[in-house]
């Protein structure tokens, strides 16, 4: 009820709604066009609205947030190209049907199920997130350290085939979180003598360059190429029809929420579970999967939508983002001075009802674009790279300087994409560098404040461990990571 | 053939190795450091341990490459001369941008960029150029009120 108050006035706000809208549109674009990716945008975006107000930035990234993410379907679709990584699934059933003349009909089943998903992850965000508060209040340093290791190790397991090289990229985003001034100490650390680095690495510009430059990098290493659009014919789909799958839909959307909530798994992994999870419940697909069932898309869509309440509920109660675009959500945060936390539904209530409110939006401009808009921009998403790419890199200089207008930050957006290009060749996933980077210097002060408060204690240990949150916590990063060990595997090999 | 595997343990040994320049830059900043902190303390404390990870991950992760025996396809060749040339350009801008201005500059580079990646018809090339720094100099500049270059 109280939750209910709260979102009414923004609901209402044209204002509001006006720059939800704006998102939206522009997501619908970038999500579509294969290059662009929502991460890229989110990060471009907090350059932009660093002199916003906080309500009018959250309203444009939401828009952009929830749009973008199905957006990636059309061109999965279309031109078998996912506009997105958590889209990939799409791909596999929605391509063949575009081939068989029932484009049209697939873009309405990707739009009412990532409507479905979205509403869904966005209401469970709106229900768990105060207990889950609650809970979070009590948390001592120590627990938030574990906490953030957790999700970094899951990231490091689920975004890479190598857990080493998973983990290692969290490292590396860690390691470049630490330099700067020490913030208990208050003196230089790892700043080499650059005196531009005593100010810290920034995060947009650094987000910028792994998500949007390296991406321009990786384009033109392998080659431009351009996909082929598949034509559009306009067919009867009755709503009805579609409904149909709406039962196993909440089903998948459950399944996309909770993979979401983990920290770092994200789409991805929550659509391809969404659609193993299909496979097992769909008895009769309307065709086998895999050779355009709908069910497929159903499945796909329906979680990755669903993931963009659950990602955003550890964001909001716990400042540990779910995902890449809710870790560059959570620096619009502190680009606004805003603390996410254990605290933030007491001292910040107003900007939780505004990221709901403008994902609740985002929701109705997806049904509205999704049905009306998006099977007429089939054209536009096959935007030439050798023009895209380069106005991409533009873009990208634009993001980097605008937030504290040094050129030194477009130097660092560079070397980012480069870093980012040259990890992505080596098999090195860039997801866990942007939660490392975020989450790198919380996870060193309260490492520091933990150890030093059990130092002065006479049960060292137990200050440290022995509580019962703790203990699950350290048991649960403890099996994340043992069980990715190669002992474990070989283990699990000779069991077999 | 190339093997993946030689690829895996190359990035092993970058791990480990970048991995020990840290942990060893950070003891020598401990033990150089004028302010006696309580080690627990110590700015360094974190950064040491994360170097002492990295190495770990690089020891696991030659312990996968030295038991992997199969030998996979050749990874698709890269057109890294082509990345080279996109850095250069790219380098050249960001110097050029404090020379000349965000306008001028980015239509020089939107031109060699395009046309770099193959685009020479000039009803593309030229309109692209001259109009997309203007454009977006209005739209963030003076729309969005975004701070430019």
């Amino acid at each position: 009820m109280q939750t209910i108050s709260g979102i009414l006035p923004l609901m209402t706000n044209p204002r509001f709604i006006l720059y939800v809208m704006l998102g939206a549109v522009a997501g619908l674009f970038v999500g579509a066009i294969p290059g662009l990716s929502v991460s890229m945008a989110s990060a471009l975006l907090v350059s932009i609205t660093y002199t916003w107000a906080t309500g009018d930035a959250m309203a444009t990234i939401m828009g952009v947030y929830v749009v973008g993410v199905f957006s990636g379907a059309l061109s999965a679709i279309l031109i078998n190209i996912p506009g997105a990584p958590s889209s990939v699934v799409t791909t596999l059933d929605g391509y063949p049907m575009a081939r068989r003349g029932e484009a049209y009909k697939a873009l309405r089943y990707a739009t009412v199920y990532s409507f479905v998903g979205s509403v869904f992850g966005l209401l469970a965000m709106a229900v768990v997130a105060r207990p889950i508060t609650t809970l979070a209040v009590r948390f001592q340093p120590m627990d938030y350290f574990l906490l953030a290791l957790f999700g970094l190790s899951t990231v490091g397991g689920l975004t890479a085939k190598s857990f080493s090289k998973g983990l290692f990229a969290a490292l590396i985003g860690i390691f470049f979180s630490l330099i700067g001034l020490d913030p208990i100490m208050g003196t230089p650390r790892l700043t080499f003598g650059i005196q531009n680095l005593k100010a810290g690495v920034a995060t947009v510009p650094a987000l910028v360059g792994l998500f949007g430059f390296a991406e321009v990098l990786s384009v033109v290493a392998e080659g431009i190429r351009d996909g082929e659009v598949t034509g559009i014919r306009q067919q009867k789909v009755p709503m009805g029809e579609i409904l149909k799958e709406l039962p196993h839909s909440l089903w998948y959307c459950t399944v996309g929420t909770l993979v979401g909530a983990l920290p770092g798994a994200g789409g991805p992994v929550a659509s391809f579970l969404a659609y193993g999870q299909a496979k097992r419940l769909v008895k009769n697909p309307s065709r086998p999967f895999g050779e355009g069932a709908y069910e497929g898309i159903v499945a796909s869509e329906s979680a990755n939508n669903a993931c963009i309440g659950g990602a955003l509920i550890p964001m909001l109660t716990l400042a540990i983002p779910g995902d890449a675009v809710t870790a560059i959500i959570l620096s619009v945060f502190y680009v606004h001075g805003l603390k996410p936390g254990p605290t933030f539904m007491k001292m910040d209530v107003a900007h939780f009802y505004e990221v709901l409110a403008g994902g609740l939006w985002g929701c109705v401009f997806l049904l509205i674009l999704g049905l009306l808009v998006a099977p007429r921009i089939s054209r536009v998403i096959n935007v030439p790279k050798r023009v895209l790419m380069p106005i991409v890199c533009v873009l990208c200089v634009i993001g980097a300087y605008a937030c504290n207008k040094r050129i030194f930050d477009v130097g660092m957006m560079f070397f980012f994409g480069i870093l980012g290009f040259v990890m992505r060749r080596r098999g090195f996933p860039t997801a866990p560098v942007t939660l490392g980077l975020v989450l790198g210097s919380m996870m060193d002060a309260n490492f520091r404040r933990s150890v030093s408060l059990a130092s002065t204690s006479k049960v060292p240990l137990v200050t440290l461990f022995g509580r019962p949150v703790t203990i699950l916590l350290l048991i649960l990063t403890a099996v994340t990571l043992l069980t990715n060990t190669p002992l474990f595997a070989c283990l699990k090999a000779k069991k077999q | 053939m190339r093997l993946w595997k030689k690829e895996k343990a190359q990035d092993a040994a970058v791990m480990l190795l970048l991995g020990a320049a840290l942990t060893l830059h950070c003891l020598e900043r401990i033990t150089a450091s004028k302010v006696k902190a309580p080690l627990m303390m110590s700015p360094y404390l974190f950064p040491v341990i994360l170097g002492g990870a990295a190495m770990l991950l690089g020891c696991l992760l030659l312990r996968t490459a030295a038991a992997e025996r199969q030998d996979e396809a050749e990874p698709p060749r890269l057109r890294l001369r082509d990345v080279a040339a996109v850095l250069l350009l790219s380098a050249a801008y960001d110097v050029l941008m404090t020379r000349i201005g965000f306008i001028p500059a980015t239509a020089l580079y939107l031109l060699a960029f395009i046309a770099f990646l193959g685009e020479r018809r000039p009803f593309i090339l030229i309109p692209v150029a001259a109009l997309t720094p203007l454009v977006l100099y209005a739209v963030f500049k003076l729309g969005l009120g975004v701070r430019m270059p």
